[in-house]
């Protein structure tokens, strides 16, 4: 029980925070979703009757198309914190505006209220997965949506409760209810800013990166076309599309039952409060029966049954509904029937349709989903509505309407039988498709959020794991990670003695899972495993399954003769254990490890540096230095990581040094990166302090862009006028990368345009350098010239640069390189796509530049804009010599070998004292040449 | 003693080195060694590991296969390129002809260089690239040129 218990609530150090908030936040949007439910449907069966509904149901299939688009465009202007609370309070406001309208008695209000509580379900739990699924990572997720689908089920059986108590005992009218809902929302905005309060950064990269791998604008034709050439999708399609239809059939029957149930005989008068407190009590009670069916059964009938078994389930459950509703027209039928519906939909159903999507590629899965969402969806609810219009007419609902609700039954008993048809075919068809993509790894595992637990999924992995294909293998054990099934134990523990240190480690990770004591002396022998990481895993096995006897065990372990031994479990209770256990990891232990002799001696302190990552700075820092001076490069890349995850601020200058090592450079990076903003300031200051070395200031901007807030743009924007032209590319390139990667950053665009025509000042005064050099009579002008249309090149390519940060990125990125091609008619299209994007002030500075006009109309157009003027050569040498540019420095001061200017050979002079040593060495040789 | 900007105005000259930018020549600059050779002396020999590219400063390289001669390399001229690619022995030995002074590109260095700038890296690339391109062309020329009668 307690390890049933355990897979719901599985909350780990450093998670309890924003689970609880995340648990509080989904409960309360399903009570008001539960309070607003039973009041839209009572409301609207009470004043308009059942037979609106199909009206209803077609209003609601249109509503969604503008409303879907309006949606679309907001999220991704918005961060997900904002897109929520602008939805939110949308919500509140539309609430008091419907209330206020349900006092005028307009006769479209019941429409709009019954179509406005659908939209608003459907959109504030999506945006509530769609948080979920940014705050935590695929195996946070399948460890802890269990737990919030479970606080999503008991808001809606309170939501439907508290309906029902307020109604019947507190006599609150329905229209009121409303009102909570208002508070209720209200705390739910609270509870999200706090969530992103506590995990913003992470819910910004990863909505920012979704957002990024998202390609809106694919038409209608070629989701379409992608989705008929699979045949297992044209199934899912199919299938989802009838579930859809019934279920707007079965809705409207059970509706229309219950409004004949609560309705005077002789009045024909709806008894509006008792059909709301009936609906609320009905709704709550379902999800209820709905979180019994997916604890009880959905994952043992999964395992049983496999998918194909599962997904039959509704359709069976319906016809045994639909054959009761035909039987005897009455309330329990009605009950029954779309109890069936509401209960195995949201339970069994759900665990079987989310498994049809598995093995589907990544990208083709994300584009399905959009054409469900938008089409099938929309389309089938849109049918069944017109359906049911026609229904209605034929079967004469007016006259009699349970003899027509009698006969619908039929029609959904059709409707079921193709349902059940293409669930077969779906059968044979889900166990191909898996089968091929573990082949050909199809399926991004980091996107995998559900529990694997089906037969026929098991069996194809278990399959792959005989591959003689590495690559096979590595990937279905990947799949399996926590997966708990006893078929895997015989099959996993082949596998321990792969080739691949790898696979070795993954297949100990999944056994793992599998709880099995028996498994310990495996665990036992892989301690004397070559790979460190595979030793690591197996202590961490031990320890987990020692039991009563962890104390010792754990004990024998820190005390072993064998430092191999130690290492492992000194880094498994540093990386995993409790406070308890890091008590026991003491100075004398991590220095015997520190001091061990031979062969061993550096991996063990490569051990103890990356443990040390996961102690109490205060009491081990004192190692820190020692290890970061090791003799061996693994020991400090190790020791970089640990600081990094610290977050030591003192050791930042012994980082920065290291970011022109390049054995240690990208660790370097990360773990700087890992200071977050805090650390922003200072790596401003090293950027632009002309004494810090180029090869360290060069990384910063690298490192800036790995920190993606807003505050790094700032800093990068702010560096492009002040550093270096050497460190220029650099912090564009820097910038640019934040732009693709996280659309949501906010780029100052009078800072960016600033930016662009100071690049395109300096690329008409190279165009004028370029003028006055003779026609390469002498090594050294041909140097000169060389030098400087490289520059320009350069120049060209921050700006393309910079414009990407304003205009779409690969649109100016394909116009680039059009630009620089060779062929002419590439640059027109380049220069007539670009005429039409870019706006504002920077055209003018921009498209002589792009033009190709001939080299003095560029040299003219530069006079005209920025009065740049070089007269002759000697000058042009002075204006090199005085600038920034250390490379064109020293091409120029050796350009003065002959030059006989006083002036140039006194900047030569000058040059002798040079920062830079290549400037140094040219005007001492020059001068020299110059006195022999 | 060379300057780097004298040794970066050689280095532009080598077919490999043709697509990377003067500034970046200056990092090749500083890793190729002065090397002076007196005539008649040995540089390399048929079979010796390849480990360096050479480039003639002053002077004149007979490569020849004993005593066969195949190339001369005079100055401003680069032999042994390959050397920094590929793990084959030389195919040719190299003596110089007079008094000779070379530039000589360790490939470890080189090696070390390509790994701390992408730039230098990307730039060889290219020139390979566009040499195994030219190479490729030609033979397709060659192949689709009519047969003599």
């Amino acid at each position: 029980m307690k390890k049933y218990l355990r897979s719901f609530i599985d909350i780990r150090k450093g998670e309890v925070g924003v689970t609880l908030l995340l648990l509080a936040n989904i409960y309360l949007l399903l009570v008001t979703y539960y309070f607003l439910k039973p009041a839209r449907d009572s409301l609207f069966l009470a004043k308009l009757g059942p037979g609106q509904l199909p009206i209803v149901f077609i209003v609601i299939a249109l509503a969604i198309v503008p409303i879907t688009t309006l949606y679309s465009r907001a999220s991704r202007a918005l961060r997900l914190n904002q897109l929520i609370n602008a939805t939110l309070v949308l919500v509140i406001v539309s609430l008091f505006v419907l209330r206020w309208l349900m006092n005028m008695s307009y006769f479209w209000v019941p429409y709009v209220f019954y179509a406005w509580v659908s939209v608003y379900g459907v959109l504030t739990t999506s945006q509530f997965w769609l948080m979920a699924n940014a705050v935590y990572d695929a195996t946070q997720a399948k460890r802890l949506f269990a737990l919030l689908g479970l606080g999503a089920i008991f808001g809606a059986w309170t939501g439907g409760e508290v309906t029902n108590i307020v109604v019947t005992s507190f006599g609150v009218s329905t229209e009121n209810l409303l009102y909570f809902c208002v508070a209720l929302i209200a705390v739910s905005i609270a509870i999200t800013n706090s969530v992103w309060v506590l995990q913003g950064r992470r819910v910004e990269e990863q909505s920012g990166a979704r957002r990024k791998r998202s390609d809106p604008r694919e038409s209608f034709i070629q989701m379409f076309s992608s989705i008929r050439r699979s045949r297992h999708l044209l199934l899912i399609v199919g299938i989802i599309a009838i579930t859809m239809m019934v279920a707007s059939l079965v809705d409207f029957q059970f509706k229309a039952v219950s409004t004949l149930s609560f309705q005077d005989a002789a009045t024909g008068e709806v008894d509006k409060a008792g059909l709301t407190a009936f609906m609320g009590k009905f709704y709550g009670r379902l999800s209820l029966v709905s979180i019994f069916l997916q604890l009880i059964f959905a994952y043992r009938f999964l395992r049983v049954l496999g998918v194909g078994g599962v997904i039959l389930f509704l359709p069976l459950g319906l016809l045994v509904g639909s054959a009761a509703m035909f039987l005897s027209v009455s309330l329990v039928a009605a009950v029954l029937l779309r109890g069936a519906d509401g209960s195995l939909k949201y339970s069994i159903d759900k665990t079987g349709r989310e498994l049809l999507f598995l093995p589907v590629p990544l990208d083709l899965k994300k584009r399905t989903k959009v054409f469900i969402d938008m089409f099938v969806d929309r389309w089938a609810r849109g049918v069944a509505g017109g359906l049911l219009l026609l229904l209605l007419v034929l079967f004469k609902y007016d006259t009699d309407p349970s003899q027509a609700i009698r006969l619908m039954s039929l029609v959904v008993v059709g409707f079921l039988a193709i349902w059940m048809v293409l669930a077969l075919l779906m059968r044979r068809e889900y166990v191909d498709t898996f089968r091929q993509a573990v082949q050909k790894r199809e399926i991004d595992l980091s996107e995998v959020r559900i529990r694997i637990n089906e037969s026929a999924t098991i069996r194809t992995l278990v399959d792959s794991l005989k591959s003689p294909n590495e690559r096979e293998v590595d990937y279905a054990v990947s799949m399996l990670t926590s997966v708990k099934n006893a078929d895997l134990i015989e099959p996993l523990r082949s596998l321990l003695k792969h080739s691949s240190a790898e696979i070795r480690k993954k297949s100990l990770a999944v056994l793992m899972a599998q709880e099995d004591a028996s498994l310990v002396d495996d665990a036992k022998r892989m301690l004397d495993d070559e790979d460190v990481e595979v030793r690591r895993q197996a202590m961490r096995f031990i320890f987990q399954t020692a039991g009563p006897d962890r104390e010792q065990t754990v004990s024998g372990f820190l005390g072993h003769p064998d430092p191999r031994y130690r290492c492992a479990a000194v880094v498994t209770l540093a990386e995993f254990g409790s406070a308890e256990d890091q008590s026991r990891l003491t100075e004398e232990v991590i220095e015997s490890l520190l001091n061990a002799p031979g062969d061993q001696a550096p991996l063990a302190r490569q051990q103890i540096a990356r443990a040390l990552g996961f102690m109490d700075s205060k009491r081990f820092g004192k190692y820190f230095k020692g290890l970061l001076d090791d003799p061996s490069g693994p020991v400090v890349s190790e020791m970089i990581a640990s600081i990094g995850r610290l977050g030591e601020r003192e050791y930042v200058p012994w980082l920065m040094k290291a970011l022109a090592d390049r054995r240690y450079r990208p660790r370097v990076r990360r773990a700087v990166a890992a200071f977050g903003t805090s650390i922003l300031g200072t790596l401003h200051d090293y950027l632009i302090d002309e004494k810090v070395e180029l090869s360290v200031r060069r990384n910063i901007p690298r490192v800036i862009g790995l920190i993606p807030e807003q505050e790094s743009v700032e800093i990068l924007t702010r560096s492009i006028s002040i550093v270096d032209p050497a460190l220029k590319y650099h912090v564009v390139k820097a910038l640019n990368r934040l732009r693709s990667g996280y659309p949501h950053l906010k780029f100052d665009e009078q800072r960016v345009d600033q930016a662009l025509i100071e690049e395109t000042r300096c690329y008409y005064e190279i165009a004028q350098l370029l003028d006055l050099q003779p026609s390469a009579d002498t090594d050294g002008s041909q140097l000169l010239s060389r030098a400087l249309s490289e520059r320009q090149e350069q120049n060209l390519e921050r700006i393309f640069r910079l414009l990407g940060l304003h205009y779409p990125p690969s649109d100016i990125y394909s116009a680039y390189l059009r630009i620089v091609s060779r062929k002419q008619v590439y640059r027109a299209s380049a220069i007539e796509f670009l005429d039409n994007l870019v706006k504002g002030d920077v055209k003018k500075y921009l498209f002589p530049i792009l033009d190709e006009a001939s080299p003095e109309r560029v040299v003219r157009k530069g006079r005209e804009l920025f009065g740049i003027r070089f007269e002759h050569k000697d000058q042009a040498l002075l204006y090199l010599m005085g600038g920034r540019d250390s490379w064109l420095k020293a091409c120029a001061v050796y350009n003065a070998l002959d030059c006989e200017s006083p002036e140039v050979i006194e900047a030569v002079e000058s040059a002798r004292s040079d920062r830079d040593p290549v400037v140094r060495q040219t005007a001492e040789f020059v001068i020299g040449r110059i006195r022999s | 003693m060379l300057t780097v900007i004298e040794k970066v105005i050689f280095l532009q000259n080598v077919e490999v080195f043709s697509e990377v930018a003067t500034e970046q020549l200056a990092y090749l600059a500083a890793i190729a060694e002065e090397m002076e050779y007196a005539n008649g002396e040995s540089i390399y020999n048929v079979n010796d590991v390849s480990d360096a590219l050479y480039l003639v400063v002053d002077g004149r390289v007979r490569l020849h296969l004993d005593e066969r001669d195949i190339a001369s390399a005079g100055p401003k001229e680069a032999f042994g390129t390959w050397a920094l690619f590929d793990d084959e022995p030389r195919v040719t030995s190299a003596t110089a002809e007079d008094d000779s002074r070379l530039l000589r590109i360790d490939r470890e260095d080189f090696v070390d260089l390509l790994a701390d700038h992408i730039q230098i890296t990307q730039a060889v690339l290219k020139s390979v690239v566009s040499r195994l391109r030219s190479l490729v062309d030609r033979v397709g020329i060659e192949r689709s040129a009519p047969e003599a009668p």
